[in-house]
């Protein structure tokens, strides 16, 4: 009876015990608050494309929603707003009269629409006239105007920097139409690459206006400022005499840096890295320097565009030397494209896709030093999925904010935002 | 083939007369109970051991023996042999170890005797199978989306085995164990990105070590019995088939695409494995023989949050494949068995007697 009674008393205190235990609302881990993967979209396909964090730790991302399906899709500029667990604040689907794709968002850091965003997307006014558009939206994703840039027969922008006087310079490519004069529709060289500046009221400055390239072929990607100073950086064919025949179909491209003071035809520091055999296209700059360096991201290949791997090089801010350069992506079975680069506090964050033999690919993620070295990747994605990175931030605790666009249950796109801790785990 | 059929006529045969022999055997025993009882009420009470000896040695029924071993039991307390009359009464308790010596139909030395013995198992073993369904209780819903999602859960049905043992504390109250393997499923509906629809159908594994306190009515041949505990649960495996299909339902931009099917994926990187519940439950025990047939219904109510916090955090796997985040959730699981309980009768004597009822009643009847 002695060791029924123990047994009676040692099943009260167990069951007292395990009822407190009862994991409630209050009671469970809440950390998948705070690191996280989650999908933004409602009807259509979502690809992402950039975003911006803002100093309140809201993101506003921006990306283009495919309505319908091949050749009856209508697209448009996709822009949508979170907090930092991720929780969507709103989304607005800016309106258009043609299939618009978004290219780019930015802060506007001075002039008087300082605190709203620089929205760039293009849109293809005709089958072979393509133009940029620049979007002023407020925090609330209410667009408050915007500007269609048409100095070409067709152009298309790649990137926007909001300067501090309230000015904004646009990096893209247009059409070399005076080497190719019989337009193919759709055009599929878009040649020269062009950089401009608009003012404060969004007219082009005719000051800095250039359209560089001639003979050559190539893409600016990315203009920053440099003290009084402008770097642009880009890629084309011009070291090399088997690639600058136009529409020949053979490339080799390079990356360039260019310091300018007012006129990107006129440099006063000038840097190329890459190599003579391989074909290497730059896709990203790193907007701000780090320990007085900017890194460059692309994907170099073969001639003939096989074997792709992402490629990266880190220049100093005067473009007096190439710190380091070479390919980042690991050696493997896969092939690589780069996409996207972010000067941390103190290292590189590149995102690039992982490509498999079948064609699809996964997003990875590498943290490096100013010398390349590396300091750990991540991959994300699923086999038979395509899914890829778009950009890649690091927010003031260390905490890592990838966006990228994933393709899920092989039916739809949506896209991806992903929240890692400093060390590149949930 | 004729000596197939010799052989299996013969065997026929043997078992026909074997059973043929035995009701012969009773029939006489039974004309030695008869005998041995004509010898006690004529008080005779020497002659009876010797009476029912042959039929002790080559086998009464047990209701025979149970009565032949309480008229001994009788017999020994008049000669005034309490050893003998003990271990006589030990021996009806072999042949029904639920026996009750009952004042309206012994003598009262017989019942007195009685309370300082008993049969009651120390232990019983038992096993069960059924049916059984698994609701779930959502702590709080997980978003794979920036937006709210729209969760429904629905019940499937599952089975489960398990087999344990009771502790039985006196006839009524015992202390039970048991492993219980179970195999449940739950369904998900989630509505998502606009109108998409995800439809998740899991599948359970689990090994489940409940211990309770169980209460039994103890007479008659139905025993309704009740229990309440706690259990440890072990999920071994958790599999998913997801059924997804985008639904874009504008009116300006229509589009349904056919469903697709992914079947087959592991839940369990996203899976607390060590888990613990409550159980309540109850059922009926009817009495076969001296064994019972049993019907449970039992309900495990969920303490544990089976989710890891980080359902919506992967690198790869149903979360990125799919965009499958799960809510953080209790199960719970309710079932029905039928079983078989088996109890290991103890016939003994009890270190103590439990005679001060007989003593009070003696008491009042003599005031």
């Amino acid at each position: 009876m002695k060791a029924g009674r123990f047994f009676s008393r040692f099943f009260w205190v167990m069951s007292a015990v395990l009822l407190c235990t009862c994991d409630t609302q209050n009671s469970i881990d809440p950390v998948f608050k705070d690191y996280f993967i989650k999908y933004y979209g409602e009807d259509g396909n979502h690809e992402a494309k950039d975003f911006a964090v803002n100093d309140d730790g809201t993101i506003i991302m921006v990306g283009t929603v495919t309505f319908g399906q091949g050749s009856v899709s209508t697209r448009r500029v996709y822009v949508v707003k979170t907090d930092l667990e991720g929780n969507e604040l709103w989304n607005k689907t800016l309106g258009s009269d043609y299939n618009e794709v978004a290219a780019d968002i930015e802060p506007i850091v001075g002039g008087p629409d300082a605190g709203h965003f620089l929205v760039l997307s293009n849109f293809d006014l005709t089958p072979d006239q393509r133009r940029i558009r620049l979007t002023v939206i407020n925090t609330n994703g209410d667009s408050l105007k915007s500007f269609v840039y048409s100095i070409y027969s067709s152009l298309e922008g790649v990137s926007v920097t909001s300067m501090s006087n309230g000015t904004a310079i646009i990096a893209g490519v247009t059409t070399d139409i005076g080497a190719n004069t019989g337009l193919p529709i759709p055009p599929t060289v878009l040649e020269d690459f062009i950089i401009f500046r608009v003012l404060n009221d969004y007219s082009i400055d005719i000051t800095l206006n250039d359209r560089i390239g001639g003979a050559y072929e190539g893409s600016a990607i990315k203009v920053v400022s440099v003290g009084s100073d402008f770097i642009y950086a880009a890629f084309s064919d011009e070291l090399t005499t088997i690639g600058n025949i136009p529409d020949n179909g053979v490339y080799e491209h390079n990356f360039i840096f260019r310091r300018f003071e007012g006129n990107p035809g006129s440099v006063s520091a000038l840097l190329f890295s890459g190599s003579l055999s391989l074909d290497e296209k730059m896709s990203a700059l790193s907007s701000r320097p780090l320990f007085g360096t900017f890194c460059a991201i692309g994907t170099q290949s073969d001639l003939n565009g096989a074997n792709r791997r992402a490629y990266a090089a880190v220049v100093s801010s005067a473009l007096t030397s190439i710190q380091a350069e070479g390919v980042v992506s690991p050696s493997s079975s896969h092939e690589y494209e780069g996409v996207a680069i972010t000067a941390a506090s103190t290292s590189y964050m590149m995102l690039a896709n992982e490509i498999n033999a079948a064609g699809r690919r996964d997003i990875y993620f590498k943290k490096m030093s100013t010398s390349l070295v590396p300091e750990f990747d991540l991959r994300f994605g699923a086999v038979d999925n395509d899914d890829r990175g778009a950009a890649v931030a690091e927010l003031p605790n260390g905490d890592i904010l990838i966006l990228g666009t994933m393709q899920l249950a092989g039916q739809q796109d949506k896209i991806a935002l992903i929240k890692l801790r400093p060390n590149g785990t949930f | 083939m004729r000596i197939f059929s010799f052989i299996v006529g013969l065997f026929l045969i043997s078992i026909l007369n074997i059973d043929v022999f035995a009701q012969e055997d009773r029939s006489d025993c039974e004309q030695s109970i008869t005998l041995a009882n004509d010898e006690f009420n004529a008080g005779r009470f020497y002659g009876v051991p010797a009476i029912l000896k042959p039929c002790i040695d080559r086998g009464f029924s047990r209701e025979q023996k149970q009565r032949a071993y309480t008229l001994l039991t009788q017999i020994y307390l008049l000669q005034d042999d309490p050893i003998a009359a003990g271990n006589a009464y030990l021996e009806v308790l072999r042949a029904n170890p639920e026996f009750e010596a009952d004042t309206a139909i012994h003598p009262i030395d017989v019942v007195y005797l009685s309370k300082k013995y008993t049969a009651d198992p120390v232990f019983s073993i038992f096993g069960r199978a059924g049916g059984n369904t698994s609701p779930v209780s959502v702590i709080q819903t997980v978003s794979p989306s920036g937006l709210p999602v729209d969760n429904n859960y629905g019940l499937r049905v599952g089975f489960q085995l398990g087999g344990g043992f009771d502790f039985n504390i006196n006839r009524s109250v015992a202390i039970s164990t048991e492993i219980e393997f179970g195999f449940t499923s739950y369904k998900k509906s989630q509505t998502r990105f606009g109108d998409d629809i995800l439809n998740v159908t899991a599948n359970q594994s689990w090994a489940t070590i409940p211990l309770y306190v169980r209460y039994t009515f103890s007479h008659g041949k139905l025993r309704p019995f009740g229990y309440a505990g706690f259990a440890v649960q072990f999920l071994n495996s958790e599999k998913a088939n997801f059924i997804s299909q985008k639904r874009d339902l504008s009116e300006q931009f229509p589009l349904i695409l056919p469903e697709t099917e992914t079947t087959n994926r592991s839940l369990m990187d996203f899976r607390n494995s060590l888990n613990r519940s409550m159980v309540i439950g109850g059922g009926v025990r009817y009495k076969y023989g001296l064994d019972f047939l049993f019907v449970d219904v039992r309900y495990y109510a969920g303490l544990s949050n089976i989710v890891v916090p980080t359902s919506s955090a992967d690198y790869t796997g149903v979360l990125v494949e799919l965009g499958h985040a799960d809510d953080m959730f209790r199960i719970n699981n309710l079932s029905i068995s039928i079983g078989y309980l088996h109890p290991f009768y103890k016939p003994r004597e009890l270190k103590k007697a439990r005679t001060k009822s007989i003593l009070r009643g003696l008491n009042k009847s003599s005031k």
